[in-house]
Order: structure tokens, then sequence, then C-alpha cells
């Protein structure tokens, strides 16, 4: 075989040679649907060959935004076995080095551990070799997938997942889509997500530009873009603010997607089918990969409880402990009470709201260190910051419990019924360690109290030492630090190990063996036991 | 800050802070620059200005300046003189910004008030550092350890970044609350809005003051919301506040004296408590004043600008410290 032997998609292709993928995408290109050009290094091409297939490659591509080379296995998009996200796909600038370099990645995931145990479980048999698909890489608007039942030349049950530029982070599972289903005759459910970020193939010139710099989103420029990294032939861009309340996929471009799909379905022969698709910037469909349906069409988004994109827990900062369930509600409700509200960065005019007692807070952005993270730990109400798909994932009037020490908000079948106070538990083998004595003396059924003696402050007063109140009170000096000159008259020096001295009434019982720093509502926040 | 790209870190005050005036990009950026001088004496500046509101770091010089600073946050010593130091440009900072706003109350010329707080709050501005550079995590694996547990070390944590002093937010309702009580006991509205206006007024509402005024800049809004104010349970409020404040700092302090609890006979571990409650409760303070003096600076600022006949979206940090400059 000579290097100028690789197949095109725009030939008749067979599976043993070119794999799977792109002898499906021939097909498709063959029924006249939209499918980017693209180049094939077959199964069998040698390893030593590779550099001029690939110089062949870069001569036949035309590629302002770089190459793809994807996997095209035999065994891969199989009616049992798909291998989807399995195999290596790499996004490679025009160049031959970079471009080898992504092809013998793809090729050497044949061999990967993943790959043998995958196709063991499913039992097909995987070759340890596979054919290459190489393509110019598309600049996306917009891609996706599409899972579809199809009879009679019509998508009757489906579900698309789209997101803006390169659908990796969706398949890959990084990011969730804005979700388009339909079952039978219903109309499509559309539920939108938040994207911060979007990848895009890049020119040489954008993968020169520093994070911060703005490139163009669309080829007239009227959307600017600010990078934010780039990497291996892709940027990531924030998403620009003016696409940001906008749908990802037109109900135009929706009914376009699955009359193609409902196509391919034909031209391929299933009843299920599965596809991957990109539209340009101009508004034009291609879809890159088409297969077998293997798995159940789910229809999640239709579940009118759900309250995050994918039901799972929401992360953000942890900003203030405790926890509060209760229904969203969202900024300019006066009457917070039992409610969790979701928020972007507070002022002072939400103080009146903040003090009718909300069950939590949830923001849309911010650190520990935040002014809503300090004023909800000023207040005690649970806060959770930096949650910043909150607002549209949390549907307002789901109730959810938000957990302000673990940062995470969740679920809740219902509003929990009030809880009450930890219990300290009996406190009759405990010393209660404080820095100052409050009077009258606590009667709450402790050994004792330690006054704590910070060596670097004042001196504590010793006067207040004793037995005349409702349990000894002594004084715990940490460390190795000296007993004071004055020892009041009835006292003793006591040397705690690994720990200080204790400054003890002669005539109190034994000083207890454990000690403990009780918070505001009385719960025990930390103790330590004492050996002697 | 984002991922290291070519071995350059960048933060990008434009993406974080999008609408901000240059004015409000370069104080981020120009005092951010100045953290190691400020913080350290150290005259290595945090990377370099590519231009207001971004600034590229070496990943090096990132590594080599954080790591020298966090090894010193650990030590009591460093760390009370730095937060003493803070607290003294904060200090400063608020005497030039007083003086700031007395000459632009009187309408007498403000050019060398002006150079002197913004040269002073850039000293203060540093502060907002402690928003992403502090060792949290390493803080935080400290105090799980020392308390055994990860709940309780993050629960200490936060409760360690409770201020002293009351929050920014509570603060300027706490103004409010005190214009519309002393509006209920017979004091003239037209005075009272004019106190809350001038003391709290670049508070209120979205955005910063730096372009066009806060909504309760204006006297005339300012007294419709005190008269609201008045008619509500203006004692049950404070009430609310002053014991929900009150708890708060008791709960630090109850932390602070377990941390102190668990770490008593270790040296090493008591000298790094000492020292992390010090940074923290400080931290807390600086985030709640600082924001307020940033406000007052914009505010003046943009006063400056509309008698100086300048554009307060687009004057610089240098346009400021070199007077008459801007115009």
């Amino acid at each position: 075989m000579t290097a100028t032997d690789l197949p095109s998609l725009d030939q008749d292709l067979h599976t043993a040679t070119a794999g799977t993928k792109a002898t499906t995408l021939a097909r498709l290109a063959a029924a006249g649907l939209p499918v980017p050009a693209g180049i094939v290094i077959p199964v069998d091409h040698p390893d030593e060959r590779l550099p001029a297939a690939v110089a062949e490659i870069l001569a036949r591509c035309p590629a302002p935004h770089g190459l793809i080379a994807r996997s095209s296995a035999v065994a891969e998009d199989g009616t049992t076995a798909s291998f989807a996200g399995l195999y290596t796909s790499r996004i490679s600038p025009a160049h031959r080095d970079a471009l080898l370099d992504a092809v013998r990645a793809v090729r050497a995931s044949a061999l990967h551990p993943t790959i043998t145990a995958y196709s063991q479980a499913r039992g097909v048999i995987a070759l340890p070799r596979m054919a290459v698909l190489v393509q110019p890489a598309l600049r996306p608007a917009c891609s996706g997938v599409l899972a579809a039942y199809v009879t009679e030349g019509r998508c009757t049950r489906w579900r698309i997942e789209a997101i803006r530029g390169l659908a990796e982070p969706l398949v890959s599972g990084i990011q969730t889509g804005e979700i388009h289903t339909a079952s039978q005759s219903h109309h499509a459910t559309v539920r939108l997500t938040v994207q911060e970020t979007i990848q895009l193939p890049a020119t040489p010139q954008e993968l020169e530009m520093p994070p911060g710099e703005w490139v163009r989103f669309d080829p007239a420029g009227s959307v600017l873009a600010k990078i934010r990294t780039s990497d291996a032939g892709v940027i990531h861009v924030y998403t620009p603010a003016e696409l940001a309340e906008r749908p990802v996929l037109t109900p135009e471009a929706r009914e376009r997607l699955l009359a193609a799909a409902a196509t391919a379905a034909t031209a391929l022969r299933l009843h299920h089918i599965d596809v991957e698709w990109a539209i340009d910037p101009h508004g034009t469909l291609y879809l890159v990969q088409g297969r077998p349906l293997t798995a159940p069409l789910t229809n999640h988004a239709t579940d009118s409880q759900a309250v995050t994109a994918d039901d799972h827990v929401l992360h953000g900062i942890a900003a203030a402990p405790g926890r509060g369930t209760g229904p969203t509600v969202r900024t300019g409700s006066a009457d917070l009470a039992n409610r969790v509200l979701i928020c972007q960065a507070l002022g002072p005019e939400a103080v009146p709201a903040l003090l009718t007692g909300p069950a939590a807070v949830v923001s849309t952005t911010g650190g520990e260190l935040s002014h809503t993270a300090i004023i909800t730990r000023e207040l005690g109400i649970p806060c959770v910051t930096n949650v910043n798909t909150a607002l549209t994932a949390l549907i307002p009037g789901a109730v959810v419990e938000v957990d302000g020490g673990a940062g995470t908000v969740r679920p809740a079948p219902a509003v929990p019924a009030q809880r009450t106070p930890q219990d300290t538990g009996p406190l009759s083998a405990t010393a209660v360690l404080t820095r100052t004595l409050e009077q009258p003396a606590p009667d709450d059924g402790r050994a004792a109290t330690l006054l704590w003696h910070d060596p670097n402050g004042p001196a504590p007063d010793l006067a207040a030492f004793g037995t005349g109140g409702p349990h000894p009170v002594g004084v715990l000096l940490p460390g190795n630090h000296p007993a004071p000159v004055f020892v009041p008259a009835g006292c003793c020096p006591i040397r705690l190990p690994g720990l200080g001295t204790l400054l003890w009434p002669q005539d109190a019982p034994p000083p207890p063996t454990e000690i403990a720093v009780l918070g505001p509502d009385r719960q025990i926040l930390h103790r330590r036991t004492v050996s002697r | 800050m984002e991922r290291v790209w070519k071995g350059l870190l960048t933060c990008d005050y434009e993406h974080t802070r999008p609408g901000s005036t240059a004015l409000e990009l370069d104080l981020y950026t120009t005092s951010l620059t100045r953290w190691p001088a400020v913080f350290m004496d150290d005259p290595r500046p945090y990377g370099r200005l590519r231009r207001a509101g971004i600034v590229d770091i070496p990943e090096c010089d990132h590594l080599a300046l954080t790591g020298r600073w966090h090894h010193l946050l650990a030590d009591p010593a460093y760390a009370t003189a730095m937060v003493t130091a803070a607290e003294r440009r904060h200090q400063r900072s608020d005497a030039a910004l007083l003086a700031l706003e007395h000459q632009l109350d009187h309408g007498e010329a403000a050019e060398r008030q002006l150079a002197a707080a913004t040269e002073a709050f850039l000293g203060v501005m540093s502060a907002h550092i402690v928003n992403w550079l502090l060792p949290d995590d390493q803080w935080q694996e400290f105090l799980a350890g020392l308390l055994g547990n990860d709940a309780d070390g993050r629960a200490c944590r936060l409760a360690l970044n409770t201020p002293d002093a009351t929050g920014h937010l509570l603060n300027a309702h706490l103004m409010l609350l005190d214009g519309a009580a002393a509006l209920a006991e017979g004091s003239d509205l037209a005075t009272a809005a004019g106190t809350l206006a001038a003391r709290a007024g670049t508070l209120y509402g979205d955005g910063s003051p730096a372009a066009v005024a806060m909504p309760l800049e204006d006297r005339a809004r300012a007294a419709r919301l005190l008269t609201a104010t008045a008619a509500t349970n203006t004692t049950g409020q404070r009430n609310l506040i002053d014991a929900s404040r009150r708890r708060a700092v008791q709960l630090r302090n109850a932390w602070t004296l377990a941390a102190h609890l668990a770490a008593a006979g270790n040296p090493t571990a008591t000298a790094r408590t000492t020292a992390l409650t010090c940074v923290c409760r400080w931290a807390a303070d600086s985030e709640e004043s600082r924001k307020v003096q940033r406000h007052r600076l914009l505010a003046a600022t943009r006063r400056w600008c509309q008698r100086a006949a300048a554009d307060p979206a687009t004057i610089t940090t240098a346009d400021l410290l070199a007077p008459g400059a801007a115009r």
C-alpha cells in the first residue's frame, strides 16, 4: 500500500479496512446526508508509513481550524457494543508532528486495557489495531448527540443533548447539555443548561493568543468571546454574555436534525439510532457519527420533580455551616422564612428579608470571604456560594437541602420537621473550658469549669478559683507554660502530660479526665481526653 | 486565577468583573502586582500588567512568592505584624478618604487628597488576594487533623472567618435602622436622609459607584427608604442582628478555643493555630472594610471627575496618582 491509497469518505468503504465509523459515515454521505470530508488511514496501515500518510492528509485537507483524528475500529459502533468514549479522538493543529502524534495516540487506544475489558463484557472481539479517520475540524456553533426511535421514516421518540462549540465536554460527561425530548406525539420539552466555557478548534493564530484575549465567536465577528485557555489545538472561551440566555438549539435546527437522523436511520437500516452532530456558525448541519442505539432511550427532562439538570448534587463552596431544607425562592421575595434563597451577590437591601429566617442561602458567586458568606455566617444561616448553575438548575419552589458545611445542594423529598439543637449529652465527667467565667455559673451538670490561660494574654483571675459554685473551677495553662508565681492558697498545680498544667482546688474531687469546648448552643465542639 | 498556559497564570478581572471602569480594573491589577511588597517587603512584582484588568504571572514567580508567604503565615510573629501593618494601612486609607471627602463636600480643590487617597487605598486593595491566595487547603487539612475530622475542620475554619466588626451589609442596614429610629424620635427627615446617603449610600444597589451614582446616594431616595423603614419593627430587626452577631462571634471564639485546646502541648501546632486564627479574623474584617473603602474612593473619584470635566469611565490609577494629568 502506498500513502496515496488513503481512501476518503466519498468512496465506497469496507469495515474490515476502514473501520465502522468511517464506513458508516461514507454510507451516510452516499445517501446524501451532510457529512464532513475525511480521509482514512486503514486498519493495516504500517506504522513506519504513518509520516507519509500524515503528509498526504495535510496536503489534501485544507484545515483552518486544525484536524481531528478519530478512531474507526472494526468492532466500534456495533449493535451490541458501541465502545462510545472508549477509543481516543484527538484534535490537532495542522502541523505534521502534531497530527502524527494525534494519529499514533488514536491507534494506540486500541490497546488500552479498558477496551479489552469492555469487549469481553459485551462478548465482542476488539482487534488490537484500528483505522483512523482524519477530518478537518469543524468549528461548530453547537453540537451534541441525538438518540431516536425511528418509525416509518420519522423520529417518534427522541432525546437531543446540545452544547455550544465542540461536543467533547458533553460526551465526556463534564458538561450537561441542553436537553430536548419528545415521546410519541407529545410536543418537545426543553431543559436549558448553563455552559460556562465553550471549546472550539482554533486557528494557529488563536492558539498563540494568551488567556484573556478576545476571539471572534461567529464569522462576522459580531459576537466576541474571551479566551480562558488553549491546549491541544482547542481554545476554551467563556460563553459570551449575549448568548448565555439564548437556547443552544433552535426549534428549526432541531427539526432539520430530526429529519437528518430519520434519513440516516433509513440509510443504515436502523430503527433505533444514535447520532453525533454539529451545526456550524452558518447554520449548516453535519452528521459526524451514526450508530445503532445500544441503550434504552430515557426521558429525564420531562420529570417535573427534577431539581438539578442531572438530578445530582450541586457543589459549591462551603460558606456558612449548618443544614437547611426548604423550597427555593429567588431574590426579591420579602419573606424568606423557611425557604432557600437562590441569589447572586447580596447587598444591604437584602438584609430585611434575611432577618425573616431563611432555611439557607445559595449564591451563584463568591468564596468563603465573600460578603454573602460573611453575612450568612453572622446571621447563622447555612450558605453555599459559587454554585454558578444555581439560578437555572434550581427550579423555584423545588425543595432542596443545603449543607453549608459540605458545600452541597441536593434535592429533598420534603421539608423535614424542625431539628432540635444537638444534645450535648451528660457533662458529669467533663470539664468545660472557657476564656471567661460566666456569671452566674452555669448549672448544666458539668463536672468543672476550666479557665483557659492564654500564655500570651493577661493572667487569669485566680481569685475566682475554688469550689464555692455548683462545680469546681480550675485554670488550664497549656503547653510548658510555667505555673504562676502566685498559686492561691488551697490550690495545687497538676501536670497534664502532653497538654499543660492544671491549677486545681485541693478540696475538690480529682479533676475530670475530659475537657470540652462548648458552642453557643452548648453543643460540644471539641473534647480532649486528659491523661495523668 | 486560571490554569497555567505556557508557563503563565493569568488573572483576568475583565472576566470576573465585567462592566467595570478602567479605574476599577486598574485598582485590582495594580494592587495585585504589588502584594509581595505590601505583605512581605519583597520587591519582586507579582506578575506583569498586560493591561488594566489583566495580569500575567509566571508560574515560577507565583510558586516562589506564594510559597514564601504561606511559610510566613505559619509564624505567629509574622502574622501579628502583618495584620497590625494592614490595619494601619486601613486607618491611613480611611483618614485619606475622609480628607478627600471633606474637600469634595466643601467644593475645594481635591487633587492632592485624591492622589493621597488613591495611593493609600492601593495598599489596602492588595489585601483582596485573601480571596484566593491564602493557603485554605493547607489550613483545612491542618484543622481537620487537629480536630479529628474534615467536618469539624471546615466548621472551625468558617467560624474563624467571622469579622470582629459587624460586616458591611449588616452595618449598612443598621445605619438605616438608626436613621429610621431617629425619625421616630422626631429627627428631621432631610438630615437623616443626608446622613444615610453619606454613610451608606454607595453600598446599596447593584454594581459600583465608579461611573454612576448608586441609588441611595440620592437623598430623596434615601428619605423614601428611611420613611418606609420607620414603619417597620426597627427594634426587632436590630435585636435580631445584635443577637445573631453575638452568637456568630461566640461561635468563632469557641472554635478558636477548641483549636487551641486541640493544639495544646504541641508547640508547632499551637504556633500555627495562633497564626491561623489571627490571619483568618483579619481577612474577614479586611474584606468587609475594603469593600466600603473601595466604594468610597470610586464615588469620590466620580464626584471629582464631574468637577474636573474628566471621564470617570476611562480615568486610571496613574491619572489619579499624578494630579492634573487626568485633564
